[in-house]
């Protein structure tokens, strides 16, 4: 990606140490970093320490992604005066390709991406990797669930039988 | 990391965000997956239950009591849909109670089918949005006002006037109103009184106004509304409508139109223009919608008769800076017989003529969105008429879903045909269903200009 050399350069530093260089504007798409640097706009390092390398790059690629996208839908109504409808529609449509495509990764990563995008209040990505939760929990039994997301059931027979007991039309279609 | 339950291990907020995106029923569902998840949705503050008896989980109006009270509020948003029968409609009111005695409620939807329900709307002090159909109401006595509320939505409701009035009157950050009724009644009589009520507007944030003309005789009345600049008139005319009733809703509909003469945005369904067309609108519109840029016709526009194109030629000279033309078409509703007068001139008989001013002067944009190309031919007249009187129509954008490609290049081959009185007329058709393609073609399909 060709960018300008007076654009602010950014170092974000992961748990396990790694550095991460990426543009100001890239940055401040997560709201955390954002607010930090409008308090302390001198601030060119950055540790996050909750943050580990391999889901801070995957953070960081969506960012990117996303900026990408948005100025290039900024310089085609810059130049043509104003946008055109279907090509509009063809940027947002492909945009929501690629989210579907990074999106297809394990539940740990999922729920890693969650609390990434939750600490770095990436809002975007909160909600893409929220959608994708609840997606994955929508019209299944409780079984595929506890198996799909590796839950332990710590609720004896009797409990379970309890609850179900309490609202059994919620149990009825997704068995 | 086999066995790792990262979802479990995530902040409590979060899982509520994640369970708050489920149906209320798939929430309900997390309770049994483990201790941790047992009473996660109790701290849902959204309740939306579509009731379908019919496909969706047999759930009782007693079992939705007992969930709503098993919520922790405050309960921010309710949404229900249902269908009630008769010794369920006591039920509506008995959420309502609880949704106030839980507090924090800024969106109230309720649309009941089946036996209407009569519920005493309690004052929820922090509502911005309420959405009610089919629904009996009635204010508390020392009812004050809603505050906070911007948007009213009441369709197929019964009210009394009092009630209505305090309701528009105490809200004063009204910003969106849409009203339908289904009976409005004063104290003193029932709703086959004679003379028609009035619903007063004096609401100075107001932006957005849609009214139904009915069977029920309520006319609209503007006092003030200063920021009023969108405006949809529509009228649910029946199908066992006498003459005489089409004509008093034509009549209510034409002397609401000096309210609205200062708002930008006006829509009008096919139904108003065939009440319109009863009474004789050239002779008695005397209103000039000075401000309007664009009016959207919606309906089976394709169905207007000759006395309905009178009405719609009186309206576009009324309106001497309109901009923007929106026809949004759909099928006729099976009750309209028309088959008799049906405006259908041969194409050449129709004449450029002066004297429309928008049309002279200001017009550039046609956007007609049509369900399929076919009923395009039976719009050629409006078409036609449009494209020879419109002298700087830049573009007409014809919308239109899943057709052939064959139809539609034989209506561009048509439309290049027609006399047009602007040269840079463009006149682009874009199949909804196919937009992704298209834009990969490159442009958006254009005829040939003659």
């Amino acid at each position: 990606m060709a960018r300008s050399s007076t654009e602010n350069m950014i170092t974000l530093m992961s748990s396990d140490g790694e550095e991460f260089m990426v543009t100001e504007k890239v940055a401040r798409e997560c709201t955390t970093i954002r607010n930090m640097l409008e308090d302390d706009c001198v601030i060119t390092n950055i540790p996050l320490p909750n943050v580990t390398s391999d889901i801070l790059s995957m953070v960081i690629e969506y960012c990117m992604e996303h900026v990408a996208a948005a100025e290039k839908a900024a310089a085609e109504t810059a130049e043509k005066g104003s946008s055109s409808a279907p090509a509009a529609a063809k940027a947002n449509k492909d945009l929501e390709e690629w989210d579907k495509a990074f999106m297809n990764v394990d539940v740990y990563t999922l729920c890693d991406l969650i609390l990434a995008a939750n600490y770095l209040n990436v809002s975007g990505l909160l909600d893409l990797t929220i959608q994708t939760a609840a997606n994955l929990i929508k019209g299944k039994s409780p079984e595929q669930i506890r198996k799909t997301f590796h839950i332990q059931n710590d609720l004896s027979l009797e409990e379970e039988e309890k609850i179900r007991s309490q609202t059994p039309w919620a149990f009825e279609k997704s068995e | 990391m086999a066995g790792a339950d990262r979802i479990s291990a995530l902040p409590e907020e979060t899982k509520v965000f994640i369970l708050s995106l489920l149906s209320f029923t798939d929430a309900v569902r997390t309770s049994v997956l483990s201790r941790s998840w047992r009473y996660l949705w109790t701290f849902l503050q959204h309740f939306n239950f579509d009731l379908d008896f019919g496909e969706g989980p047999v759930c009782s109006t007693e079992d939705l009591g007992r969930l709503l009270s098993s919520l922790r509020g405050p309960i921010f948003h309710f949404s229900l849909q249902c269908f009630l029968l008769a010794h369920q409609s006591s039920c509506v009111q008995h959420f309502l109670d609880l949704l106030f005695q839980k507090d924090g409620l800024g969106n109230l939807c309720v649309h009941c089918g089946g036996t209407v329900p009569q519920v005493l709307l309690p004052s929820f002090r922090l509502l911005k949005d309420l959405d009610l159909q089919w629904i009996d109401i009635i204010l508390p006595d020392d009812f004050a006002g809603f505050e906070q509320l911007t948007s009213l939505k009441l369709h197929s409701v019964c009210i009394s006037q009092t009630d209505m009035q305090s309701l528009i009157d105490g809200s004063k950050k009204l910003m969106s109103i849409e009203l339908s009724f289904e009976r409005l009644f004063t104290s003193q009589e029932d709703a086959a009184g004679e003379q028609p009520c009035s619903v007063i507007i004096n609401c100075p944030l107001l932006k957005y106004l849609r009214f139904d003309f009915g069977e029920v005789k309520v006319e609209p009345q503007i006092i003030s509304a200063p920021c009023l600049e969108n405006v949809y008139v529509s009228a649910s005319a029946d199908y066992d409508f006498t003459r005489e009733e089409f004509a008093r809703v034509g009549a209510a509909a034409l002397k609401f139109m000096p309210d609205i003469a200062h708002v930008w945005h006006l829509s009008l369904n096919f139904e108003v223009l065939m009440c319109l067309s009863k009474v004789d609108v050239p002779r008695t519109l005397r209103v000039h919608f000075r401000q309007l840029q664009c009016l959207k016709l919606i309906g089976p526009m394709y169905y207007v008769d000759e006395r309905m194109f009178q009405v719609l030629h009186c309206l576009i000279r009324s309106m001497p800076f309109l901009e923007n033309l929106e026809l949004q078409c759909h099928e006729p509703p099976e009750y309209v017989d028309y088959a008799h007068n049906l405006h259908r001139r041969p194409l050449n008989e129709y004449k450029k003529e002066d004297g429309y001013l928008c049309l002279d002067q200001t017009v550039r944009r046609v956007a007609i969105s049509v369900e399929n190309l076919r009923v395009l031919k039976d719009l050629m007249w409006m078409i036609n008429f449009i494209l020879l009187n419109a002298n700087f129509l830049e573009v007409m954008k014809i919308t239109y879903y899943n057709d052939e490609s064959k139809v539609e290049s034989r209506m561009l081959k048509e439309l290049c045909a027609v006399e047009k009185a602007s040269t840079d007329a463009r006149v682009v058709f874009v199949n909804m269903d196919d937009v992704s393609v298209m834009a990969n073609e490159g442009d958006e399909v254009e005829s040939a200009n003659g």
